[in-house]
């Protein structure tokens, strides 16, 4: 006869629950016909177990149902946490449409200041080749973000994007790409704000759209797409939903949920990196989605580090130099290597605002001299 | 031959057809999944907080996140089973905040672990003495579950109070199986130490 150890009780446990596996449950049930200390274990384990299920069932308070029924309008239903998606996604959809020194496109002028009407895009300049001073990490990222605790990968992706950065420049293309949680917070906390933002951007990924992004080269057939979250709380709720059709146009949300912030528990982490098919035919539409309850939507200013896209290199091209890969030949070379950022976005001011950088596409074939320096 | 079919009452909506109604914005829908629910996602926050109001405050708080969140929501997963999650996280913060997350708490039949008694409901139609013992006997349970660690007492919850199978459970808690099994024994065999006045020498 084996001694009744902790492990033997538990297993005991497991066959009170019908949850032991053969054909050990049926070695236990034989020893318990035979060993009387062993079926006295058994059965206070079971007096215990039919103690706790002895208990009267709780039924909720009435009143619950009408408290929450009352909240629910004060909750915002937002099913995406659409206030942090929409700062987001309506930032790098501006990014994405601006060309260097446009004017930014109305849809997103629009979700930030108010204003009506669309389709900017097609008066825009084209003068993707003129000279681009890039918004740097020293230009722009605030020095506690510069040497994270951690990776360090951070100060690294602003090394990149400090000579690959196109699409957005200086203050004008600070005040252009930026919106704030707030403003966008009081557009979209209804469904009617909500539907006319997604057709909104529905509409903006029309013909005009494709101008634009026609004039870039596909880079790659996917991407990969990161955001760095720095003291997120871990959260079971956290979760990746690749392809969510909410809108024609989302191609990809991250769908991060937030518990609470808890200050002992706040931690530095990289979460939610997935993979987003590029349109065949150029860049195509990333809207990325950084999705939170809204009552912690403004905390993901604080938290937001990163977005970035990431690709393998484009084939290289017979004529391309480095100015067209990007800075010098060790930049160039290290372009080349797979999974070479292509851009990112960057928290540069509380609480929200999102810049976003692209790398330079390749120069369009132009009959033009002068248009391209 | 008689059809049936036209004196059938209609069909009640599944969770995931509420759900996918409410991520719509469609309140009524949430409501229905609420009145559903309820009274499960009460009981296991009043079995992890051990106060009828806090309880009460959780649910609410645990409605209301979980309308937020229905996105994060995956289809494929049982609603209840992710509901039950953000039930046991919001009792977790509440305990955080009370300060009371103390893995090695030993069981105390004296008290909750914030001094409150427990307060099941009287049932009105036993008879009055039988009524009291019988108060009195689920209380010294309730208390005696309320003292366990609250990992412990989660998993103990979750299977002996609501009935879930090991591995619902630890989809619930995000831990293995094993895990489970060796938590849920640890909790009943504290609870056998405590609750072995009652239940007599063989416990």
């Amino acid at each position: 006869m084996n001694p009744i150890d902790d492990a033997l009780r538990e297993e005991l446990s497991a066959l009170l629950d019908g949850a032991l596996e053969e054909p050990r449950a049926s070695e236990l049930r034989a020893r318990l016909a035979r060993e009387p200390e062993l079926s006295a274990e058994y059965e206070a384990l079971e007096a215990v177990v039919r103690a706790v299920r002895a208990l009267p069932p709780e039924r909720a308070p009435a009143e619950l149902r009408a408290a929450v029924r009352e909240r629910l309008p004060r909750s915002r239903i937002v099913p995406m946490g659409l206030v942090a998606v929409a700062a987001l996604a309506a930032a790098l959809l501006v990014a994405v449409l601006l060309r260097p020194g446009e004017e930014a496109p109305v849809g997103g002028r629009e979700l930030a200041s108010g204003g009506a009407g669309r389709g900017a895009g097609t008066d825009a300049p084209k003068d993707a080749d003129r000279p681009r001073t890039g918004v740097g990490p020293n230009s722009a990222v605030p020095p506690d973000l510069r040497a994270p605790v951690g990776t360090g990968r951070v100060a690294d992706d602003v090394a990149e994007e400090s000579e690959h950065s196109v699409g957005l420049e200086g203050k004008a293309a600070e005040q252009q790409a930026s919106l704030r949680v707030e403003e966008v917070r009081d557009r979209l906390d209804t469904p009617e704000a909500r539907k006319a933002y997604f057709a909104r951007l529905r509409a903006l990924s029309g013909e005009e759209v494709r101008a634009h992004l026609g004039r870039f080269d596909p880079p790659a057939a996917k991407a990969e797409v990161s955001a760095r979250m720095r003291g997120a709380a871990p959260s079971p709720l956290e979760a990746v939903v690749p392809g969510v059709d909410e809108a024609q146009e989302i191609r990809q949300i991250l769908l991060i949920a937030f518990p609470p912030p808890s200050k002992e528990e706040v931690v530095r982490r990289d979460v939610e990196t997935t993979s987003v098919e590029l349109a065949p035919e150029g860049w195509g539409r990333l809207d990325l989605h950084v999705a939170a309850a809204t009552d912690w939507a403004p905390h993901i200013g604080a938290w937001l580090q990163t977005v970035s896209v990431a690709a393998p290199p484009a084939p290289p091209k017979p004529d391309a130099g480095p100015a067209a890969g990007g800075g010098t030949p060790a930049e160039a070379a290290k372009a080349k290597e797979p999974g070479v950022r292509l851009g990112s976005a960057k928290r540069t001011v509380p609480p929200l605002e999102i810049r976003i950088l692209f790398p330079a596409p390749p120069p369009p074939p132009s009959t033009d001299p002068s248009g391209g320096r | 031959m008689e059809r049936r079919s036209s004196s059938n009452p209609p069909a009640e909506p599944g969770d995931a057809e509420l759900v996918a109604r409410a991520r719509k914005g469609d309140r009524a829908a949430f409501d229905g999944l609420v009145a559903r629910h309820q009274d499960r996602v009460f009981t296991m926050a009043y079995r992890m907080l051990g106060h009828r109001e806090e309880a009460l405050d959780a649910c609410q708080e645990v409605f209301l996140a979980a309308y937020r969140s229905l996105g994060a929501f995956e289809e494929k997963a049982r609603f209840t089973t992710w509901l039950y999650r953000v039930t046991v996280n919001r009792c977790r913060d509440e305990l955080r905040k009370r300060g009371f997350v103390k893995h090695t708490r030993p069981a105390s039949l004296d008290a909750t672990p914030d001094g409150t008694a427990l307060e099941p409901p009287a049932d009105p139609s036993a008879d009055p003495a039988r009524a009291a013992e019988s108060r009195e006997r689920d209380e010294h349970v309730a208390r005696a579950i309320a003292a366990l660690p609250e990992e412990s007492r989660a998993v103990l919850v979750l299977r002996d109070v609501q009935g879930l199978a090991y591995d619902e459970i630890a989809a619930v808690l995000a831990v293995p199986v094993g895990t489970v099994r060796s938590r849920l024994f640890r909790a009943r065999a504290q609870l056998r130490g405590a609750l072995a006045p009652m239940l007599g020498r063989s416990a």
